[in-house]
């Protein structure tokens, strides 16, 4: 007897998805079949036995950070496509008859500025809504006039000249608030990932871990922390990574934290760093557990091959003390 | 009045987005892909064996729908074409490891007369009594067992059990046909079955 078919509908039954009858003709045939059904108590057995030991949980901060990262690499993509765009501008600007270019260029800027004028004096952008929402009652918000910018030529219309474009208008607001309030933490978080000038970003860190702001009873948000941890692993600026880390060591160590430190001395080609993520795990040391393999092997790994000799000094210290 | 049903309006507001980011709208863009970047690192947790890994698949996906969103002809619903690409990133995601260990991946479905490990070639001499390293050494040997299936296998396999998709969804997502995905999962469960046999037993 073939049981092959009933073998397949065994592991489609799991799922639900057979027909009444072909249900039916299982059953029955189960019925009758011992190692048919030693076959499915096999399945189901191995179905449970996977599920519950899935390898990575993806947790609300694994999103989180998964996003912080995210952004951080669009604003490089970016600035790359920006880039990209400068030099075909130039090359165009060279090549194109100058008196064409310039009489299209203040035509586009005259044009920018009117349709600017007309449809944003006034109102406000839909992401300064969405910020101003989050604002708690003490905090000032201050407009200024919108400016266009990034005007492009959609298409026209010979025939009754009309012309379609769009362009981006930026309207400047100034914020002045608490930095626990979380308007501002959220947009503390954005300038740290989103802002290209490094100089932004290590303002918007020393913002957020201003005396004033509650980090160091833990009641900062998530994505303050989050964006922190991101920023000290991945930020392309020595002075941002090292201003994030000295933040996150104020703030009541936890796992993801620990997992942070250990990703900067594992992978940070600065030895500053890997200095001070070290001294970060030995001043948290009764927080570190002596099972925990990854925090040993990452030691161990660094008492061997760190071409520090801090790093190593201390690396060993932390091991010692961890397994007593 | 007409009521929308919400997959309806879901798929207009995607609509929506999707117009406005191939325009320039940054924000309209993460709005849109923020809608269902859950499922996305779901997929590629479910997939690779660690958190990074994760992470690192979650960003070359959503990097390649940035890059290619303004091609997008809405032939598909936004989120298929989405889980589409996190598949391929997946699947290239293993690639790239298994060329770094010098594996071939020529042995996809070739390889599956291969021996099968027993879980007392890797399980420590000792007896482990304490629950918690039991778990791990379990979760270990499913992570070693996945490992040894073909990426294609792995991939059908993950979707299934960890994320719960049906047959159809998961060859809309791979670009292939429900036979295809049933020779792959069936194939993958008996080897699934092999390996973890000394684990559920």
């Amino acid at each position: 007897m073939n049981h092959q078919p009933y073998r397949e509908w065994i592991e489609l039954g799991l799922s639900d998805e057979l027909s009444a009858q072909e249900r039916l003709q299982l059953e029955t045939h189960l019925v009758s079949c011992a190692e048919c059904r030693t076959v499915r108590e096999e399945i189901q057995s191995l179905h449970a036995t996977v599920t519950k030991n899935a390898g990575v949980e993806v947790t609300e901060s694994l999103l989180m950070e998964a996003r912080q990262q995210f952004r951080v690499a669009l604003r490089h993509e970016r600035t790359k496509v920006s880039a990209w765009q400068k030099v075909t501008e130039f090359v165009n600007a060279v090549f194109a008859p100058p008196m064409k270019l310039a009489a299209g260029g203040a035509f586009m800027l005259a044009l920018g500025f009117l349709g600017g004028y007309m449809m944003f004096s006034g109102q406000s952008s839909q992401n300064g809504n969405s910020v101003t929402q989050q604002m708690t009652d003490e905090t000032e918000l201050t407009r200024g006039e919108s400016q266009v910018a990034n005007v492009k030529f959609i298409d026209g219309d010979p025939s009754d000249g009309s012309i379609e474009f769009s362009f981006d208008a930026i309207t400047p607001v100034q914020v002045k608030g608490s930095p626990n309030d979380p308007g501002v933490q959220n947009l503390l978080v954005k300038a740290l990932t989103n802002e290209e000038n490094p100089g932004v970003r290590l303002r918007a860190v020393s913002a957020m871990t201003s005396p004033m702001v509650n980090i160091q009873f833990g009641n900062t948000d998530d994505q303050v922390k989050t964006a922190l941890i991101t920023a000290m692993k991945r930020d392309e600026n020595p002075g941002v990574r090292k201003e994030a880390l000295k933040a996150l060591s104020k703030m009541p160590f936890d796992e993801d934290i620990k997992q942070g430190l250990i990703s900067v001395l594992s992978n940070d080609k600065n030895e500053g760093m890997r200095v001070d993520a070290i001294n970060v795990l030995s001043s948290a040391k009764g927080e570190l557990k002596s099972t925990d393999e990854e925090l040993l092997d990452m030691l161990r790994q660094k008492i061997e091959s760190d071409n520090n000799g801090y790093v190593r000094l201390r690396a060993r210290a932390v091991l010692q003390e961890v397994r007593q | 009045m007409t009521v929308k049903d919400p997959d309806t309006l879901m798929a207009a507001e995607d609509r929506d987005l999707i117009l406005k980011a191939q325009s320039g709208d940054d924000g309209a863009f993460e709005q849109l892909v923020f809608r269902y970047d859950r499922q996305v690192l779901n997929i590629a947790a479910s997939y690779v064996n660690t958190a990074e890994d994760a992470k690192d698949v979650y960003q070359e996906v959503l990097m390649r729908v940035y890059r290619g969103l303004k091609k997008f002809e809405f032939r598909s619903e936004f989120s298929t074409w989405l889980y589409r690409i996190t598949t391929n990133v997946c699947i290239t995601h293993r690639s790239r490891r298994k060329r770094h260990s010098h594996t071939s991946l020529d042995q996809e479905m070739e390889s599956e007369d291969s021996q099968p490990h027993s879980l007392s070639d890797t399980l420590p001499g000792d007896a482990v009594t304490d629950q918690h390293a039991m778990n791990m050494e379990i979760t270990l040997h499913v992570q070693d067992a996945l490992r040894q299936l073909s990426p294609k296998q792995k991939m059908v396999f993950t979707l299934r059990h960890y994320q719960g998709y049906k047959l159809k969804e998961i060859a809309d997502m791979m670009e292939c046909t429900e036979g295809t995905v049933k020779k792959y999962l069936f194939t993958a469960t008996q080897r699934m079955r092999d390996q973890l046999k000394e684990v559920y037993e």
